[in-house]
């Protein structure tokens, strides 16, 4: 029990968010598309287990001069954290991402038989 | 000397403890529906969304940080006026997906507007802006009358 509790605790200043996410077809891709804003890109991953997609990213520490002193503070020290689950529409091979202005945008393709294929029509 | 039976948590042994439970139940339930709503839109205090910001100060500066993903630099437009700074802007959608298109949308669209009283006087032609990865970052130079004066007092 104590074991699990120390591996929980490991970053326990730093608060846990689920990042607001849209997701949408696009030709011939599914998107995600996460707003997490000001993120190590270092820290940034995603990787796939099964069929669960799991992306996690840590925001950069602030390089606020030592002259500065904290008047008002909103923004925390955050971790992102959000897992999605895959279904058999999705090319495991083929997944990409990039991070822009603050959104990371997950592009998985859609595998061959999930793509709508035109059947021509004799007459 | 008697013994007495071990009650954990009952109202019997400590009747406040379940008001203050209560209580606390209830704050975290208007908090969550009211203040933190994930989704942004639609809560009955306000149907808007803004940036979450920090504000720092040094001797000559003050410097404020903004979380404000997914906008390109031109959507967002910053003022100083009377001393408020005032950010505002418009998130546009991803204008190349259509409607019909989404799964699921969670992220927050349409104009945001902060305003933010300054603790000091600053110079407002002197302010230097910049957004990277989603975070936008001002310095604001401190006016020469804001700056905390030394003032030497000789003594007779």
């Amino acid at each position: 029990m104590f074991d699990k509790l120390k591996l929980n605790s490991k970053n326990d200043n730093a608060v846990v968010v689920l990042p607001n996410t849209n997701i949408y077809d696009q030709d011939k891709s599914i998107v995600l598309s996460l707003e997490m804003a000001g993120v190590d890109k270092e820290s940034l991953d995603v990787n796939l287990e099964g069929n669960i997609l799991r992306i996690k990213a840590t925001k950069k520490k602030e390089d606020i001069p030592r002259e500065y002193q904290a008047l008002y503070q909103e923004r925390q020290v955050v971790e992102y954290k959000r897992s999605f689950e895959l279904n058999a529409e999705v090319d495991r091979e083929k997944i990409e991402a990039e991070y822009k202005d603050g959104v990371l945008k997950v592009f998985l393709c859609k595998a061959e038989k999930a793509q709508p294929k035109k059947i021509a029509i004799k007459v | 000397m008697s013994l007495v039976p071990y009650r954990k948590n009952t109202w019997l042994s400590d009747p406040f403890r379940e008001l203050e439970n209560l209580q606390r139940e209830m704050n975290r339930l208007f908090d969550f529906s009211f203040a933190n709503n994930p989704f942004g839109e639609t809560t009955l205090l306000g149907s808007q969304w803004s940036p979450s910001i920090d504000i720092h100060e040094s001797k000559d500066n003050l410097l404020v940080k903004a979380d404000l993903p997914g906008l390109t630099k031109d959507e967002i437009e910053i003022s100083v006026q009377d001393n408020n700074l005032i950010i505002k802007g418009e998130k546009k959608k991803e204008n190349e997906v259509q409607e019909e298109n989404y799964y699921k949308t969670e992220r927050f669209y349409g104009s945001f507007y902060r305003t933010i009283q300054l603790p000091s006087e600053v110079d407002e032609n002197k302010v230097n802006a910049q957004y990277k990865d989603g975070v936008l970052s001002l310095t604001l130079p401190k006016k020469e009358n804001a700056k905390p004066k030394q003032i030497r007092v000789n003594i007779k």
